[in-house]
């Protein structure tokens, strides 16, 4: 029965979320125009082989603060590519702990992530170390190092920064980790995928608040928001392809 | 800077008058993103406004004790220096407690479950107790409350340094130096609580600036026999400062970014604010080179009552600094409350400035009131 219900929950709430993203997910002109350029996907999609894609982070990929985990934006970023892409099987993985530091998080690349052979490893980073207040030099080169373990093994990247929310900001400087993710990935010529100013965007142009609300207000936002962030990241991946 | 004695030709103005910007800048910066920060200087080149105001703390400490340390004796000058130190102490207890009232009042009404992994930062509120003696002893430094504990160590360590000044000021300055170095390579900085963080600003590298400011008033006569070489001087500063403002300006327009060559950008980054990366305090020297050049102490417009605003502020730093601090606080929760639309935000920036002016104006008014002897009229003849 509650499975049952799940299903329609999602049923109903999946098009009505996409019907509110449709006009929502706008993002900053030069939001695509980043560095770096993704070779692996760009084969798979023109063999047509398995597009194997992992995403690595904190909880904010779990789907935790959605209706469902399928509304997380992982799962909307498989649908997207899906959608774009319907020759290539597209299989979509989270890889999530809480509160793990960019140089504890290189473990779980090299042990967890990289023996599953994925094409492409979304890595969310930032928020721990800025919440830990974590040495930026260290947390730099740990970037680096886990960057070049998957380039080495053959695997393309996408680093993502920390969420945004104006009460979020006043209390956690995320500033210096979000200048090493740009300074490293223009060094590597990773793409990143700006998260942190698109969702500022967002709120500045008032199409979300990421505030305080009522429960199911503030899970229909998160749905919109996720929408937003798997189109646009299958928007990024499509712009970078060689 | 050929006066020999600063206390004998009056106070310098340019110094008020920097740091006052740097206090606008640094209140600014600390905004949530807002369309005065362009202004400031950390978007023209590697350093920012914390430079600016280390430096000039540095130089202005030397310049406040090193007087009293030659005419009445090292003890009274470190005496002064832990009053000044103590005081910079409270100042920092009182902004943690007001930005632990913001915490605890957000943690309250905030609760939206997509910022659960951010919200983590709120957790010492549970275990008060442990937050307020771990800020007491200076390692639990929220948000922004950064550079007043770098500016108490570098007060604290300053007396002996100050006398060393005075004697072996080569011998301080290659110190510093080697520390900066060693600090930097081996990774030495003081913890934070809580888990394994480090300072933010690490006083072991940033006491370099602090030390050369100090050097820089304290002799003077160094700074003049630059005067043999300011031709080149003044281009290679010139070049550096074109240099990074261009390097700087690949952060915001990445089409720019496929200038820099690869091999350049290897070596550059990353450039780290932690251990005051030698790109910033290049920056730093070339940017307080120029100024020295363009404007000599004593300039007529330094006089002028359009500067007076800064001036004040300059001079009453370690208030305004705080009351900066508190109003970006607040320019954060007004801010959140409301959609950020770029009238409120340039209002709030623009009122801020106005606050620390005004408050600037009044602490100026009191001092300069208190000092004034009862008017004549008043005193029997």
């Amino acid at each position: 029965m509650t499975r049952l219900l799940l299903l329609a929950g999602l049923i109903i709430a999946v098009p009505l979320a996409a019907r509110a993203a449709d006009a929502n997910c706008r993002a900053p002109e030069d939001f695509l125009e980043v560095d770096g350029k993704l070779k692996q996907v760009a084969r798979a999609i023109q063999a047509a082989k398995p597009l194997k894609i992992v995403v690595v982070g904190g909880p904010s990929s779990t789907g935790k603060a959605n209706s469902t985990p399928a509304m997380a934006f992982p799962a909307r970023l498989a649908e997207e590519l899906r959608r774009r892409y319907p020759q290539v099987t597209v299989e979509v993985s989270v890889e999530s702990q809480t509160g793990v530091v960019a140089w504890r998080r290189i473990e779980t690349i090299t042990r967890r992530v990289l023996p599953a052979m994925p094409t492409l490893v979304i890595w969310q980073t930032g928020t721990a170390d800025a919440i830990h207040s974590s040495d930026v030099d260290q947390y730099s080169a740990a970037l680096s190092e886990g960057i070049e373990a998957l380039q080495a093994a053959g695997v393309d990247v996408v680093l993502m920064d920390p969420q945004y929310s104006p009460v979020t900001a006043a209390l956690i400087n995320f500033t210096p980790y979000r200048t090493q993710i740009d300074q490293v990935a223009m060094t590597r010529h990773v793409v990143v995928f700006h998260r942190h100013e698109l969702m500022r965007f967002w709120v500045e142009q008032g199409l979300f608040s990421f505030g305080e609300a009522a429960k199911d207000r503030m899970r229909a936002e998160a749905d919109a928001a996720h929408i937003c962030i798997g189109r646009l990241l299958a928007d990024l991946i499509a712009a970078k392809l060689p | 800077m050929s006066q020999a004695a600063p206390a004998a030709s009056g106070r310098d103005y340019r110094l008020d008058f920097f740091r006052g910007l740097a206090l606008w800048f640094i209140f600014l910066d600390h905004l949530p993103e807002n369309p005065l920060q362009w202004l400031t200087v950390r978007n023209f080149g590697f350093a920012d406004a914390t430079e600016i105001f280390i430096f000039i703390s540095g130089y202005s400490a030397a310049l406040a004790y090193g007087g009293t340390m030659q005419r009445r004796g090292m003890l009274l000058a470190s005496a002064g220096i832990y009053r000044r130190c103590w005081q910079i102490y409270v100042a920092h207890i009182v902004l943690f407690v007001l930005f632990t009232g913001h915490v605890a009042y957000i943690s309250v009404r905030f609760n939206n479950p997509m910022f659960a992994e951010e919200l983590n930062v709120t957790n010492f509120l549970q275990e008060p107790h442990i937050a307020l003696m771990q800020a007491m002893l200076l390692k639990f430094r929220p948000v922004n409350l950064d550079v007043l504990p770098l500016y108490i160590v570098l007060l604290a360590a300053f007396p002996p340094v100050l006398w060393a000044l005075q004697r072996y000021r080569w011998s301080v300055l290659m110190g510093a130096f080697i520390l900066y170095l060693i600090a930097d390579r081996l990774r030495w900085n003081l913890p934070t609580y809580p888990g394994d963080g480090v300072w933010f600003f690490n006083p072991l590298c940033w006491q370099l600036l602090f030390i050369i400011g100090a050097l820089c008033s304290s002799h003077p006569e160094l700074l003049g026999r630059l005067r043999r070489f300011s031709m080149p001087l003044t281009w290679i500063a010139v070049a550096y400062m074109l240099f990074a403002a261009f390097i700087v300006s690949t952060w915001s327009w990445p089409q720019l970014a496929a200038l820099v060559p690869d091999r350049l950008n290897r070596l550059m980054y990353p450039i780290d604010k932690t251990n005051m990366d030698a790109l910033r305090l290049l920056h730093f020297l070339a940017l307080a080179y120029l100024v020295m050049r363009l404007v000599p102490r004593g300039s007529a417009w330094l006089g002028s009552r359009w500067l007076k605003p800064a001036i004040w502020c300059g001079q009453q730093s370690l208030q305004i600094f705080c009351l900066g601090i508190f109003l970006s606080m607040v320019g954060h929760f007004l801010l959140a409350e409301r959609p950020e639309r770029l009238a409120i935000q340039v209002a709030v920036g623009l009122s801020g400035v106005l606050l620390m002016v005004g408050a600037a104006f009044v602490i100026t008014w009191y001092k300069g009131a208190q000092k004034t002897p009862t008017p004549k009229l008043l005193t029997p003849a």
